[in-house]
């Protein structure tokens, strides 16, 4: 009986074991099931999660795209002038000996998208806050070598213009850069074609409508200047040795806004007047009076507006001018040779002459400006300047030796013994009728440790013609000027 | 006025030991900076310069080609290393600060490499397709003999010389799409590939690990290649570049020794250790 039962048992067990697996294993799958869906349940949470992300990310990845095409950039110079008795003016137009002064202090905003750029640069000095580029720019999307460029921006005229001062190698432009294009910008619309990199990367070509005024002035007549430059520059790195250079006109007018009262003298003949004259018949003795017009020997009467041109070496008056225009023309041509000097560093050699004619004032060879109306005759010269820089980098002492040679002669018509009052033709001629040159000489120090820092010590040396003989408003021209000025200059860019 | 006089004689001591120090530590130091997909040829050329030349220091920093040609304006790098020629401007910018024109030098040559997924079955892609992916064109594998996955693209900063030339070469000038993640180095690029089965990167050859490596041809019609020094060397891959070192003007002294060495047979030997391509 033992024997059964453990038998029946033995049977009965492995059906026992079977039946409770199947529980087990009925119950595990229940549990395998509810915890499947349960792992869906949260991996579809992360995926949200990760989709919530990502477009967030994808979110502030516009937005800091955005934010990455706005480019904030600048510079300071900050600087001391120390010059002769009559180098350094003051606030108030006073010879000081010296000066601290905050030069340029540029703040430039770009937003680069590429094709497209919105520029504005403010220059804050001691003197107040002054506006200097403010312009949009575009480019074709399909050569991406013309663009057209409106709003305030540099004169495209030759190489100084649009020298960044920031990389200047002398304290301020050339003194013909200076007169012929005050404050370098003035507002209108360029097209220029250039190429960063292609076949006619060597090619730059622009030309522009502008105002003829500058950068702060608005226009004050209806007439345009056209202002272009052709450019190359063909550099052969390998070889350490590049030329660049270019030819650049400027035809423009300014308008004669004197409208101040001239009076001419003149002959007239009064026909609705009669006079008696008596007449003496030479045989009979006898006198006769007949009736005859009226002869005025001199008659005034009053013009306005004046002009001044060179006659010789004269000025001659014209009246009754107000409202001509009167030709504002320069042409000009630069050259630039770079040389990677072996061992000590680059060496640079670079000139620009621009001459023309420049319609003035008497007491400026600065473009006629005056306001409208205005009590300022024109006055028409002919100008000539020309400047050449020589450049020498000490490399490893992150030096640059600058030599500059500047001239300016704003009427070339004229020569210092044509001031002599003792001349045929007695002069009208002024102050802005000298000529000048200067030398400058300078050193240039990077901080090696700031590579954004620039220190300047500048020596210039003004000589302006020596008159012989001037009516005493010039006597001071007699002798060279003691106007020599050193400057000491920090630089800070960032 | 005797006291003065301590403080001047003070101050020429300080001076004068400190200049000594300078002098005394008499190591050469050069440094390189630049292009990312450089920065492990550039790190095994130096370790083993330095080897050979124990009194020279050669420093090594990545952050692209782009930031190497600035560092090199700026006069902050003695060599910038770049995947993507110098352009005009930057050259201009070296001519207006330095006087001089930059000096180029071809260190190496690399097939800029499509990166996938190992998992993922496109094995060739042409030049037309890459373009339509990276421009946001195709958006889905199944478009280009794949899966139905939405392709999700991987490429670097705009610092990247890699960036730059990808962009001009391959996608002619045109903006990347938006969806695009841009990451930080070529290694970021092919880890991010690597663990995203749909993924795709760009890079260097020498960067191709983990991950599998696209056959590229230039139109439909042609055979794809992959970046191999054959084919790298005869051209038939499409997408191969010269890998540069810029000075500032022709190299001397220790930087002309470096440069020199890098172009010797055993520079060239590491080139080819590291994965990229010689260029003799």
């Amino acid at each position: 009986m033992k024997k059964e039962a453990i038998l029946i048992a033995t049977l009965l067990l492995p059906a026992a074991l079977f039946a409770a697996q199947e529980t087990d294993s009925s119950a595990a799958g229940n549990g395998a099931v509810s915890s499947s869906d349960s792992l869906k349940e949260q991996i579809e949470n992360v995926k949200g999660s990760v989709d919530g992300l990502n477009e967030s990310y994808l979110e502030t990845k516009a937005t800091v795209g955005a934010l990455s095409k706005i480019k904030v950039s600048g510079y300071i110079q900050a600087q001391w002038n120390r010059g002769d008795t009559e180098g350094v003016v003051d606030a108030s137009n006073k010879l000081v000996k010296d000066r601290f002064l905050i030069k340029r202090g540029r703040l430039k905003t770009v937003y680069d998208a590429g094709l497209s750029q919105y520029v504005l640069e403010l220059d804050v000095t001691q003197d107040g806050v002054g506006i200097k580029d403010a312009y949009a720019m575009f480019k074709e999307p399909w050569l991406k070598s013309f663009s057209l460029t409106m709003g305030a921006q540099d004169r495209p005229f030759g190489y100084e213009v649009h020298y960044s001062s920031s990389q200047l190698e002398s304290p301020e432009r050339s003194k013909v850069i200076g007169t012929f294009f005050p404050k370098e910008k003035d507002i209108g619309a360029m097209l220029e074609f250039a190429q960063d990199d292609g076949p006619l990367s060597w090619l730059n070509a622009k030309v522009g409508v502008f105002n003829g005024q500058t950068n702060i002035l608005n226009e004050n007549d209806g007439y345009k200047d056209i202002i272009g430059r052709l450019g190359v520059n063909f550099a052969f790195p390998n070889a350490g040795f590049s030329i660049s250079g270019g030819v650049s006109g400027y035809y423009g007018k300014v308008t004669n806004t004197d409208t101040t009262m001239y009076t001419k003298a003149v002959s007239k003949i009064d026909s609705s007047k009669w006079t008696t004259k008596s007449v003496l018949d030479t045989v009979t003795h006898a006198v006769t009076w007949t009736s005859v017009r009226r002869y005025d020997t001199t008659y005034a009467y009053s013009n306005k507006g004046a002009s001044y041109e060179m006659d010789g070496t004269s000025y001659v008056r014209s009246i009754g001018v107000s409202g001509q225009q009167c030709d504002r023309q320069y042409y000009g041509a630069d050259l630039q040779l770079t040389y990677a000097t072996p061992v000590i560093g680059g060496t640079c050699l670079k000139g620009e002459v621009v001459a023309g004619k420049q319609p003035g004032t008497s007491s400026s060879s600065g473009y006629y400006a005056a306001s409208n109306p205005s009590n300022s005759a024109v006055y028409n010269r002919e100008a000539l300047g020309y400047y050449a820089y020589f450049i020498q980098n000490i490399d490893p002492a992150f030096l640059q030796f600058v030599f500059k040679y500047d001239f300016y002669d704003p009427n070339t018509k004229v020569k210092a013994s044509d001031f002599d009052t003792t001349a045929t033709y007695k002069p009208n001629l002024g102050a802005a009728d000298i000529a000048y040159q200067t030398f400058g000489i300078g050193l240039l120090w990077y901080v090696p440790w700031a590579t954004n820092i620039r220190c300047m010590l500048f020596y210039e040396i003004p000589q302006n013609e020596k008159l012989t003989n001037p009516i005493a408003s010039l006597a001071k021209y007699k002798k060279d000027l003691t106007d020599n000025l050193l400057t000491a200059r920090i630089q800070v860019k960032f | 006025m005797k006291h003065l006089t301590k403080t001047v004689l003070v101050a020429s001591l300080c001076l004068a030991g400190f200049v000594g120090m300078i002098a005394a530590s008499g190591k050469k130091v050069i440094t390189i900076k630049g292009s990312d997909t450089m920065v492990i040829l550039a790190q095994r050329w130096a370790e083993a310069y330095m080897a050979k030349h124990p009194d020279v220091s050669v420093q090594v920093t990545g952050g692209g080609s782009g930031v190497g040609l600035s560092a090199l304006i700026n006069g902050t790098t003695d060599i910038a290393d770049a995947s993507r020629p110098i352009k005009g401007s930057e050259i201009e910018k070296i001519k207006t600060r330095f006087n001089a024109l930059s000096f180029e030098t071809k260190a190496a040559k690399d097939g800029i490499t499509l990166y996938l997924n190992e998992t993922n079955p496109v094995s060739e892609l042409s030049l037309s397709q890459i373009k339509a992916i990276y421009l946001g064109e195709v958006t889905n594998w199944k478009d280009v003999g794949g899966a139905d996955a939405k392709i999700v693209l991987y490429g670097r900063e705009n610092s990247s010389g890699t960036y730059v030339y990808f962009r001009d070469n391959v996608l002619g000038g045109k903006d990347y799409s938006s969806t695009m993640q841009s990451l930080p180095g070529t290694a970021a690029v092919v880890n991010a590939v690597a663990k995203d089965k749909v993924g795709i990167g760009y890079g260097g050859a020498a960067y191709a690990k983990g991950v599998k490596k696209v056959k590229v041809k230039k139109d439909a019609n042609a055979t794809a290649y992959e970046p191999t020094p054959e084919t790298i060397k005869t051209g038939e891959y499409p997408i191969t570049r010269y890998l540069y070192m810029y000075t500032r003007a022709r190299p001397m002294g220790d930087v002309k020794d470096y440069i020199d060495w890098t172009l010797s047979d055993e520079g060239q030997a590491i080139v080819t250790q590291v994965g990229y391509f010689p260029v003799k």
